[in-house]
């Protein structure tokens, strides 16, 4: 991408977005009604001429663990989300759409889930509402509309579908732990943008490679071990919801007070027990997904990075010190030194939420996490093949500007 | 008592009372085994043969058969995984063989152990006859990728394309090579189960209960398909579709829903149905049966003797009403089951002898439900020519 280099700083440039933001609304509110005006003298709506819309979709994470079984306990439900952000291609100058669209999701190769796992069972017992079959936790279904969302850290505006409830089987009965998800952008009822996206899913969360216990099934070996080791009763209060007492940031859970993390506690309490996984590719995919599923599958894994190349190894990720989904491996500790003249991810933010180019969140154009392009799976590489002609990180400026602009690109938070 | 004597012991039999009931049912279940790991059942021939899929010590997917042993067999070559999704009449499983995460997914036929690729697309469903139908990935517009129903012809594969929207799935085909599935329909925002047939090709919506959505999992025979549809709460609904020769749509029945025991609102799905109009599939996290007109029931319920097997769903069902089930065992591990219908099991024991006889009797004499034998809701002289016929014929 290219764009001018603007001096401006980070707060200053953060007061021109919305500045900008300000004045794009009321234009767009002119444009609008000077729109009405004139589809009304003419008796309906001129549709959008092709490409005057772009839209960029992704999942926040690269992919979603969820239990396969919660009759007996649930370290995670179904609860996917996606985002999109909308750029607007009319205006000479790209411009980021807040508003004035509808943007929807669907699957189209995964259209219910309640016959697929037995979550919507137990939910109940686990979160103490009774979920209507095939809607998640966050109200949403298997599709949808998404809905405009501002990040007031960041000032930047996107569209969000939280926790769809989907599962890794596919409406044909196939494990699909990548299924696409299209997302359509809808203006006066035409459809002006659309685009792909995976939602990635598993539950190849294999904790019976180690939790083997003749006569009991795998969860009840977990709780028993539990209870042995914590002074807990869980195995007599099946079935359990594992963030009730052990926060997660993933769930919004806050835990009980004194009690690890979920992470600290997963991640220190099997630090010295991987015996089982020591011939896995990576001793993480004992319980990430997988050995199957391989869901570290961008572009750092085919050059033979691993996770631990950069979450560190379980030690480091169970330290009690740390914040789960918060203190997370930022892009700049390896990157800044290759590149000393750009800019990462802002202070305190991760690179799923950061932003740059004035306004388009870096993971628009680089793919989710666990998929920046090019990955390794040709499906998530279909978004940046059509959008671009390749895959990889979106890096062809005329997928959102009308011409190339003739100043490089500095990949700084200011640049406009 | 041999079983001649006891046929004259009946013949004094006087007719009993006339009161409206439902039949008596009874499966054996057979656990199809295990290799290294789960197994789960997803097709079943006429001869109850079935075919799945079975996860290996290292957690990759190996498409099974079971025709008295249970055999797997490799995916295509440079592919991870494979699934068996149907089964013709002469044995052959037909699958899909896979990477994840991958687009191009290839198509196989297996006999004897041979794996044959049927070229790039998913094949999902099979005629007695060997007929194949599936899904590939396509164009769409602005270049996305999209999936159509198609037709294995030959060597070649037809477009079925949809009902107006982007994408379209074909999961079964019958002998008279009707196609059923599921198509988005114009602005992609519904779903419907979709009926392609004729030549040339006709695309039929099938309609819904009320809601958006519906989909078609199987077709018999007698012009009736069965899936599922949301109701106007748009809560899922197992339903069966009632056709004409034409194909036109005469009733969607709602086939109802098992409860949850619990606030959770019930739900179900249909996968399968044979030429006599039993359907069977999950509801409410359980596999359920359901015959002509009579009420869905949980198959778990029906399995005699009790067994510790947890039926999670029913994935098909041949003429001879054999069913081919997933379930868990007590330690949660995964099986596919064949369930045997073997009614004049009548003390639900497992084996068929004489003391069912005298079960039986009781039942009769009790004017009991259980003893409706001939299906016609009431408990006459010719129930008890009906279970002898099934005792003799031994189930």
């Amino acid at each position: 991408m290219a764009g001018s280099d603007s001096p401006s700083t980070r707060a200053s440039h953060s007061r021109v977005t919305l500045s900008r933001w300000v004045r794009r609304a009321c234009g767009a509110a002119a444009a609008g009604f000077g729109a009405l005006m004139l589809a009304g003298a003419l008796g309906g709506f001129a549709p959008p001429a092709p490409n005057d819309y772009v839209v960029f979709a992704w999942n926040d994470l690269g992919m979603h663990c969820m239990n396969e079984d919660f009759s007996e306990m649930m370290i995670l439900p179904p609860y996917n989300t996606v985002r999109a952000q909308v750029i607007d291609r009319t205006h000479g100058s790209p411009e980021i759409v807040g508003s004035g669209v509808t943007v929807r999701y669907r699957i189209p190769s995964n259209t219910h889930s309640s016959d697929k796992t037995n979550f919507w069972q137990h939910a109940e017992a686990l979160f103490g509402i009774a979920l209507q079959p095939d809607i998640g936790l966050a109200g949403n279904g298997l599709s949808g509309v998404m809905v405009p969302h501002y990040n007031p850290v960041t000032l930047v505006r996107d569209f969000e579908a939280v926790g769809i409830p989907i599962t890794p089987v596919d409406d044909a009965g196939r494990e699909d732990p990548y299924p696409l998800a299209t997302i359509t952008v809808e203006q006066g009822g035409q459809i002006v943008a659309v685009t792909q996206t995976v939602v990635p899913v598993s539950w190849e969360i294999s904790c019976n490679m180690c939790h083997v216990t003749p006569g009991i099934t795998v969860a009840t070996d977990i709780l028993r071990k539990h209870d042995v080791l914590h002074g807990t009763q869980l195995e007599a209060h099946k079935p359990v919801n594992c963030s009730s007492c052990h926060s997660d940031p993933a769930l919004g859970a806050p835990g009980q007070p004194g009690v690890s993390s979920m992470s600290a506690a997963m991640h220190g309490g099997h630090a010295t027990r991987m015996g089982a996984a020591q011939n896995l590719v990576s001793e993480c995919y004992a319980c990430h997904p997988g050995v199957r599923t391989n869901c570290q599958r961008d572009v750092h894994s085919s050059r033979g990075m691993t996770c631990v190349s950069c979450h560190g190894g379980m030690a480091e990720v169970g330290n009690p010190a740390r914040t789960p989904w918060v203190t997370e491996p930022r892009c700049a500790d390896c990157h800044q030194a290759r590149e000393p003249t750009f800019e990462f991810e802002q202070p305190g933010v991760l690179f799923r939420d950061a932003t740059g180019h004035g306004g388009v969140k870096c993971i628009t154009c680089h793919g989710s996490p666990h998929a920046i392009g090019p990955a390794t799976t040709a499906t998530d590489n279909l978004q940046a093949i059509r959008l671009q002609g390749h895959a990889g990180v979106i890096n062809t400026c005329t997928t959102c500007h009308s011409t190339t602009p003739s100043d490089p690109f500095p990949h700084r938070g200011d640049d406009d | 008592m041999n079983r001649m004597t006891t046929i004259g012991a009946l013949a004094i039999l006087g007719a009993a009372g006339q009161t409206a009931l439902a039949q008596h049912h009874v499966y054996h279940a057979r656990d199809l085994g295990t290799l290294a790991g789960p197994t789960h059942a997803t097709a079943m021939n006429a001869a109850g043969a079935v075919t799945g899929f079975t996860t290996d010590a290292q957690a990759y997917h190996r498409a099974f058969v079971w025709d008295g042993t249970l055999d797997a067999f490799d995916p295509l070559q440079g592919d991870t995984l494979a699934i068996g999704y149907a089964i013709d009449a002469q044995g052959r499983v037909i699958g899909a063989s896979f990477d994840l995460g991958e687009t191009a997914i290839r198509s196989f036929r297996e006999q004897g152990g041979s794996v044959v690729s049927l070229g790039t697309f998913t094949a999902r469903g099979v005629s007695p006859a060997g007929n194949v139908v599936g899904y590939l990935r396509s164009t769409g517009i602005a270049n996305t990728a999209v999936d159509h129903a198609c037709r294995l012809d030959g060597g070649s594969l037809t477009d079925l394309g949809t009902l107006g929207g982007a994408d379209s799935y074909a999961f079964a085909t019958n002998t008279a090579g009707q196609i059923v599935g599921l198509s988005w329909l114009v602005g992609d925002q519904q779903t419907r189960a979709t009926l392609w047939q004729g030549t040339p090709l006709q695309v039929r919506d099938l309609g819904t209960i009320g809601g958006t959505r519906s989909i078609a999992y199987a077709i018999n025979d007698m012009n009736q398909i069965t899936g599922g549809s949301q109701n106007g709460s748009g809560l899922w609904r197992a339903v069966r579709f009632d056709l004409d020769a034409a194909g036109v749509v005469l009733a969607r029945v709602n086939l109802g829903a098992l409860p949850t025991g619990s606030a959770v609102a019930p739900w179900s799905m249909a996968r399968a149905i044979n030429n006599s109009a039993t359907t069977v599939g999950i509801s409410s996290g359980k596999a359920f049966v359901q015959k002509g007109s009579g009420a869905m029931q949980d198959l778990a319920t029906l399995v005699a003797p009790v067994s510790s097997m947890q039926l999670s769903g029913a994935w098909a069902v041949n003429d001879s009403g054999q069913i081919a089930a997933s379930g868990y065992g007590p330690l949660g591990e995964e099986r596919a089951i064949l369930l045997t219908p073997c009614d004049a099991d009548a003390n639900r024991d497992g084996s068929l002898d004489v003391p069912d006889i005298f079960t039986f009797l009781s039942l009769w004499f009790a004017n009991d439900a259980a003893a409706d034998f001939d299906g016609n809701g009431t408990i006459a002289v010719p129930d008890i020519f009906a279970f002898l016929s099934l005792w003799f014929a031994g189930c």
